[in-house]
């Protein structure tokens, strides 16, 4: 402070204090604080109604039009006409032909395995497993199945089925 | 976003006007996926196995094939439902199904025109030049032999055109049936 030029008004007779009323006081308002509170001057609010709204019309709609797919596996089949290609050059064995035939009332149906009866696709299952342990047959032996045409695609996918359970390879139907 | 400056925090402002937009995105998704599906796979009652030896195809290629009786379905679709009640409706098949496209068996020109399109299916739908798509044939379970046999000679001689010989040779078709309950 010592090394301050001289005040130039410091000998100046103090300037006497006015009085201003209050209401003509001017309160200075930062304009910042003007553009932050926005046009309605008051906060914002979420509307949650109109969202609710909207997820539980979706929600109805994918209850009501759900429709629950029920597993479904496959089984691999050769078709009628393929000419299933054998490793060796070996001449070709005649290949099991496994008949099914419907009797009169159309429900029941019989198996024939080469001429031998069999009961229903469990025992065909089993008869054909033994048959492959017991070296009679080899499991990658051509199986044709030959269904009559009155027989119902159930009774075919289940003999087909019991031939895959005895790890047959080469399973296919007749042409 | 929450801001605490000098003056105090200010209020969290949620604008949902894009999640909206999103959920009518979902919507319009969800709708259009499901019309599609139950394009390529009609109700059809699948046979039901004694010991399913079934599994799932992987890959996500596929053609189905499908034969659909004449009676109606009356959309109860289940294993475990007894022979009798699968097997007494009529098996006369009413239609083979690829796609949305349909053809009556046994009708003229109908097999030619099922080969032609399914051989142009397979072919659009190969994963890669010498990978076939899963092809699966759905096969109500009360359907007689006799509908089936055609469809599925064919299938074989479209197979062998659009594959080629050797190919369509070496490519098995999945039969549809039910996995059975676990």
């Amino acid at each position: 402070m010592a090394d301050r030029p001289d005040n130039p008004n410091a000998d100046k007779p103090e300037t006497p204090e006015i009085e201003i009323p209050d209401e003509q006081v001017v309160h200075h308002v930062s304009t910042r604080k003007k553009r932050k509170k926005g046009v309605g001057g008051e906060d914002m609010q979420l509307q949650m109604t109109s969202m609710i709204d909207v997820v539980f019309l979706l929600l109805i709609y994918f209850v009501i039009t759900a429709n629950f797919i029920i597993d479904e596996g496959t089984l691999l089949a050769t078709m009628p006409g393929n000419s299933a290609e054998r490793p060796t050059d070996a001449p070709p064995d005649p290949p099991i032909q496994i008949d099914l035939t419907s009797s009169d009332d159309g429900v029941t149906y019989n198996i024939m395995v080469n001429g031998q009866r069999i009961e229903n696709a469990t025992s065909l299952a089993a008869f054909m497993t033994n048959r492959v342990q017991s070296a009679q047959m080899a499991s990658d032996d051509i199986v044709q199945i030959k269904p009559q045409g009155v027989v119902r695609w159930q009774h075919v996918v289940n003999v087909f089925n019991a031939c895959v359970t005895a790890k047959l390879e080469n399973v296919g139907f007749a042409p | 976003m929450s801001q605490v400056t000098r003056r105090g925090p200010v209020e969290p402002r949620l604008n949902i006007t894009p999640l909206i937009d999103v959920v009518f995105l979902l919507i319009v998704f969800f709708m259009l996926v499901n019309n599609i599906v139950t394009d390529e796979q009609p109700p059809v009652q699948l046979p039901d196995l004694d010991d399913p030896n079934v599994y799932a195809a992987e890959g996500d290629r596929r053609v189905i094939v499908n034969i659909v009786p004449e009676a109606e379905f009356d959309g109860e679709l289940g294993p475990g439902q007894k022979e009798g009640e699968v097997l007494s409706r009529p098996g006369q098949a009413e239609f083979v199904q690829v796609g949305n496209r349909k053809w009556v068996i046994g009708e003229e020109g109908a097999m030619e025109d099922f080969r032609d399109f399914f051989g142009k299916m397979v072919q659009a739908r190969m994963v890669n030049p010498d990978t076939p798509p899963n092809i699966m044939l759905r096969v109500d379970a009360a359907v007689y032999y006799a509908q089936v046999l055609p469809v599925m000679t064919n299938l074989q001689m479209a197979m062998a055109e659009a594959l080629g010989g050797e190919l369509a040779a070496a490519t098995p078709v999945h039969l549809v049936a039910y996995q059975g309950q676990d």
